[in-house]
């Protein structure tokens, strides 16, 4: 499905030879979902989730008992130097039997109030969401791709 | 189980929503293949009480028809003040202020799925130029030494 690769300390000249992308080349293999410190990817259109910056986008805070994220968590974001709430929409780790695995952290930028920031996601959004207790018709409307 | 959602068919949501002077009721059917639902509406109110009575307007009659096993329904959106949404299960509804509505554009998403122009405004994310699908990490980490001694 999705992609991602982030840039470890000693690569960090590569991303100037490629150009503005945020190209982060992940060399870890699939770990736990989502937690702090996690560089996450932000797939819907906002600008601020996609405007590129030095640093990748890190989960600080994960809105649950355990402090482990899974798909439907909200969490909170560290993007370009500012705080923002962001629903998970993906991870790296085998979920449960027949749900589909992402490769790599995907995350969807949402206001406070519940509402999403950017207007169109098109990375696959994961039809589990509906089953879950939560507010996430609002995502899913605005979803090209489900699965 | 299914005499409460054969009453509250479509056209008894969309008589109802005309009833409470929703504006712009949009009504799209989608087809099985997508997996999320029947029908998924889109309404326009005038003001921020205006959705909120509407969505708890539409939700009290599907309690009042809806028998012992039916799920019970939230209003998503409570706490904002110009999008609301109820997933009835083979109904989606949106409750959305005109402004909401023009930002996101949801009936033409609905309708055009792949088509979409804010689809195709969006910037495809793109591979850098070395990556190479599969290989392992001491193969990854060995190619970038080799990229770094050469610049």
């Amino acid at each position: 499905f999705s992609f991602k690769f982030h840039l470890s300390g000693t690569c960090a000249h590569l991303q100037t030879a490629v150009g503005l992308h945020r190209c982060h080349l992940n060399i870890t293999g699939a770990c736990s979902a989502i937690q702090k410190m996690t560089r996450v990817r932000v797939v819907d259109n906002s600008t601020l989730g996609n405007t590129p910056y030095h640093r990748p986008p890190k989960c600080i805070h994960v809105y649950n008992k355990s402090g482990v994220g899974k798909v439907g968590d909200k969490i909170l974001l560290a993007i370009k130097g500012e705080k923002k709430k962001a629903l998970i929409v993906g991870h790296r780790r085998p979920g449960p039997c027949m749900t589909p695995r992402f490769d790599s952290n995907n995350v969807v930028l949402i206001e406070d109030n519940g509402n999403p920031t950017g207007t169109r996601i098109k990375t696959p959004i994961p039809l589990i969401l509906r089953k879950h207790e939560g507010e996430f018709s609002k995502v899913l409307a605005i979803a090209q791709n489900l699965v | 189980s299914d005499h409460a959602l054969s009453k509250f068919s479509i056209d008894f949501v969309t008589a109802l929503l005309r009833q409470e002077n929703a504006s712009n009721i949009c009504v799209i059917q989608l087809p099985p293949e997508m997996r999320y639902s029947d029908y998924f509406i889109i309404v326009s109110g005038s003001s921020a009480r205006h959705l909120h009575a509407m969505a708890h307007y539409t939700l009290k009659m599907y309690k009042q028809m809806k028998q012992e096993n039916n799920p019970h329904v939230l209003i998503e959106g409570k706490d904002t003040d110009d999008w609301m949404c109820i997933d009835f299960g083979s109904i989606v509804i949106h409750f959305m202020l005109p402004e909401t509505r023009e930002i996101y554009e949801l009936e033409k998403l609905w309708t055009l799925r792949s088509y979409d122009d804010q689809l195709a405004q969006m910037v495809p994310a793109s591979l850098p130029d070395d990556f190479i699908f599969g290989l392992t990490n001491k193969q990854q980490s060995k190619s970038f030494l080799h990229k770094r001694d050469l610049q």
